[in-house]
């Protein structure tokens, strides 16, 4: 009976042992603080922007290479945890600085800019990627992506940008809105959404990720900073990873309208009656359908796009006149004009990438999913032959659905 | 047998309690996540205010060192229409007042730089407005929002261009916009105005609608009834109109006199004197200063205008058509100068004598007024509306030439004056 009471006590004794034991190394395993690295022990990289080297830099901001030469700079923009007043240009503001080096390798040029810097760099939060045009010139964008597509740190929302000037400056730049620029820059593109002559959504670098492993063009929106002025319209056309143009502003809605990702625009005509003035369409709503035809060797697209929304803007015609947007035959009118400028907008946006011979349009996906066999006939042959010359028939309706708060 | 029967029917009745209880539950989940009505919130900070917009011509404060570039930036390519309008809009920067205090200069913020403090300006150009605003996304990291716009400030050189109404159209059409929005046209430049820092560092547009919000204590100011809702209905009846006048000059903002249009066409300016006729004669003062020589020539009394009786008539006599004008005011003495002497004003002699005189001067400021508005041919006056109340059929006569008979039109004015107090000291 003793004897059976020690070893029912031994058991219990190490079970609670056993119970503390695993009590305390889950703690210590759970706390996950053995490789802690806190917030302002970090450099977070808001933005990077690639520019050529132009042998501007100093000595100092340079290392010795083994391999590739001097290409590329680049710039990173690093944001400041704790900025104190009055720190730079006295400017509270500043909330980034930036840091720069040259060399081939990105990745080289990196780890070799930990010499300038006290912590290492976060690149988990880089909001956008700025290109120079001379840089997309000189490396291509594949070369140029290829770090930023490897690396597991970096995301697929970052927002490419192409700039035609200098990238770095633009990194610079201190927003009025007192902002961290990077995330300023990022936000502008998010603003496509109201405004057409922004890139849609769909060019940061997860979908120029998609595009250039499938080998398309791709668009890429431009970025402009002139006197302190910055802004985000048009976009670059990339072909084969190298620039093949830009479109600008109202070719830029154009092709936002062939592929159905415009959410709002503003839709100009000039006034029948009186050309000196120009009307204003808001578009709330659409139903845009690409479709692929194939008729024997002709290959045509036909684009129908039906627009809803409101008379945004009247331009305030001399009186007397017979605008009046309370009848009805007149808003009909309207809708026809407003109809005719879209399909010139489309029209001359296709116009446009054909002679760049850059197919942004994605003419090419809509026809390898419809009709896949003929895809397989063409794709050779698509950029350089078919694509420049492909037919497009398109039909627009638009249909006014109110006149706003004042007749 | 009873009881297997009750049982089952208390057993159903469980199930349909079951049931009921089942779906009350989910409508309260459902209903709950309908009335958070946070599915599409966006928050403050997420948004940008516009506090003031100023309208100026496309190559407005052009300067000869300017690159044709940064010209080329703040713009956009445009299927239609000329490079007409410059909009530029103010923004209000939020977050970040505290850490800036007030030597907040942006350096590199260029040309919106210059406005430190709590705004800053963002520019574009076009011809239709509501293109150019959403354009001018590409330069702003936040959507903008105009519901809080406070003041429009349109250069005359804009407002020359093409009228009042194509400028107007996107204010008075879109659903964003209040009618309470304070409008004023400026001889310059609009632009500087928006970007001028208050000394009292309030934000600009706030500062500059507020300025006219004085207008029942200042008798120079046309506050009264000449915002974008009166603009509004004043377009769509196609009457004369006046629009506060702003003006910048060596950093001092101030409204002085009104601009004048007919129908939506620029006339001119004309002065205080005008402004405070005008304002007499359609009882649109609520207190004024009216000054007069004491009895000799050096001194100076002003009469404070407390309460008035203001009655203009219409009168059609044959064809003549006239205006009777019969003011009644009461008011105080409320200051009396008199150079290197001492002497009180307590002779009820002397108060009846600087009674008549002020009612004589406020005749001749509303006579000068009204002569005013008659040469320039801009019916401020409210002349026409009057004759179309009292005298319908006449007005229905007159209204196709009634442009013609305007600078006419007699006024007989009457004016009484009444001073009950004379201050805290005699």
């Amino acid at each position: 009976m003793k004897q059976q009471f020690k070893q029912w006590l031994l058991v219990a004794v190490s079970k609670q042992l056993l119970g503390w034991l695993l009590l305390s190394s889950v703690c210590l395993l759970l706390a996950g603080c053995w490789d802690q690295r806190e917030l302002q022990n970090r450099h977070i990289a808001l933005a990077v922007a690639i520019d050529v080297a132009d042998g501007s830099e100093t000595e100092v901001e340079t290392f010795v290479q083994p391999y590739g030469g001097k290409q590329f700079r680049l710039s990173v923009q690093l944001l400041d945890v704790a900025p104190t007043q009055g720190e730079q240009g006295g400017g509270s503001g500043n909330q980034t600085y930036v840091v720069s080096n040259t060399g081939r390798s990105f990745l080289e040029i990196t780890r070799d800019m930990y010499g300038q810097l006290g912590k290492i760099i976060s690149w988990e939060h880089i909001q956008v990627i700025i290109i120079s045009e001379a840089a997309l010139e000189a490396g291509g964008l594949d070369q140029l992506l290829d770090w930023f597509m490897r690396d597991s740190k970096m995301r697929w929302r970052i927002h490419v940008y192409v700039t035609p000037g200098d990238a770095s400056p633009i990194l610079a730049y201190q927003p009025p809105s007192g902002e961290a620029n990077g995330i300023f820059l990022a936000n502008i593109a998010r603003n496509n959404l109201k405004n057409p002559h922004i890139a849609s959504g769909r060019s940061d670098l997860g979908f120029t990720v998609i595009k250039l492993d499938n080998k398309i063009p791709l668009v890429l929106p431009k970025i402009e900073l002139t006197d302190g002025i910055i802004k985000v319209s048009g976009v670059a056309v990339v072909k084969n990873n190298r620039l093949a143009g830009y479109l600008n502003e109202d070719e830029t809605a154009g092709g936002r309208y062939i592929l159905g990702v415009e959410k709002s625009a503003i839709i100009t005509t000039r006034c029948r009656d009186h050309p000196e003035h120009i009307l204003a369409f808001e578009l709330f709503r659409h139903d845009t359908r690409l479709q692929a035809h194939v008729s024997g060797d002709t290959i045509y697209y036909t684009l129908d796009i039906t627009m809803y929304g409101q008379i945004g803007e009247m331009g305030g015609c001399t009186e007397p006149n017979d605008h009046n947007t309370s009848n009805p035959d007149y808003i009909r009118k309207l809708e026809l004009q407003f109809a005719e400028e879209v399909k010139q907008s489309v029209e001359l946006t296709l116009k446009r990438q054909q002679e760049q011979g850059a197919d942004g349009l994605n003419l090419g996906r809509t026809l390898k999913i419809q009709y896949p066999n003929k895809w397989e006939e063409v794709k050779e042959r698509w950029n350089e032959e078919i694509f420049p010359k492909i037919p497009m028939v398109v039909s627009v309706n638009v249909n006014i659905f109110q006149v706003g708060e004042h007749k | 047998m009873s009881i297997f029967g009750l049982s089952g029917a208390n057993g159903e009745w469980r199930q349909v309690g079951g049931k009921i209880r089942l779906s009350g539950i989910l409508l309260v989940v459902l209903i709950s996540i309908f009335i958070g009505g946070c599915w599409d919130r966006r928050e403050l900070q997420d948004r940008n205010f516009v506090l003031a917009v100023a309208i100026d011509t496309a190559d407005a404060g052009e300067k000869p060192g300017q690159s044709q570039a940064a010209k080329q930036t703040e713009t956009f390519v445009q299927p239609h229409g000329d490079k007409r309008y410059r909009v530029s809009l103010q923004i209000l920067r939020l977050g970040q007042s505290g850490r800036g205090g007030d030597g907040d200069s942006q350096q590199a913020g260029g040309d919106s730089g210059k406005n430190g403090g709590k705004t800053y300006v963002l520019s574009n150009t076009g011809q239709s407005l509501f293109e150019i605003v959403r354009d001018t996304l590409g330069q702003s990291s936040k959507s903008l929002y105009f519901e809080h716009i406070q003041a429009i400030i349109i250069s005359e050189a804009a407002v020359r261009q093409a009228g009042l109404k194509p400028i107007l159209d996107l204010f008075l059409r879109d659903a964003e916009m209040r009618w309470r929005i304070k409008m004023f046209i400026t001889p310059g430049e609009a632009r500087p105005i928006i970007e001028y820092v208050p000394p009292t560092k309030e934000a600009g547009g706030i500062y500059l609608a507020n300025i006219l919000r004085n207008h029942p204590k200042n008798i120079h100011v046309a506050g009264a009834r000449t915002d974008l809702g009166n603009i509004s209905v004043m377009l769509s009846n196609k009457q004369d109109m006046a629009i506060p006048r702003l003006e910048m000059t060596n950093n001092i903002v101030k409204s002085n006199g009104v601009a004048l249009f007919k129908k939506d066409k620029f006339v001119g300016y004309v002065d205080e004197q005008v402004v405070a006729g005008a304002k007499y004669l359609r009882a649109a003062e609520k207190s004024a200063i009216i000054t007069v020589p004491g009895d000799s020539p050096d001194e100076v009394v002003a009469f404070e205008l407390f309460l008035h009786d203001t009655r203009l008539e219409a009168h059609v006599d044959g064809d003549t058509i006239y205006f009777t004008l019969d003011i009644n005011m009461w008011g105080n003495l409320g200051e009396y100068q008199t150079p290197g002497k001492v002497k009180g004003a307590g002779d009820p002699a002397f108060v009846r004598r600087i009674e008549v005189k002020t009612a004589e001067e406020v005749k001749r400021i509303v006579l000068y007024g009204k002569d005013t508005c008659q040469s320039m041919g801009v019916d401020i006056l409210t002349f026409s509306s009057k004759l179309k109340t009292d005298h319908p059929k006449t007005w229905a006569k007159v209204k196709d030439h009634w442009d013609e008979l305007f600078p006419y039109i007699p006024l007989v004015v009457s004016v009484n004056v009444v001073i009950n107090q004379l201050g805290e000291h005699k």
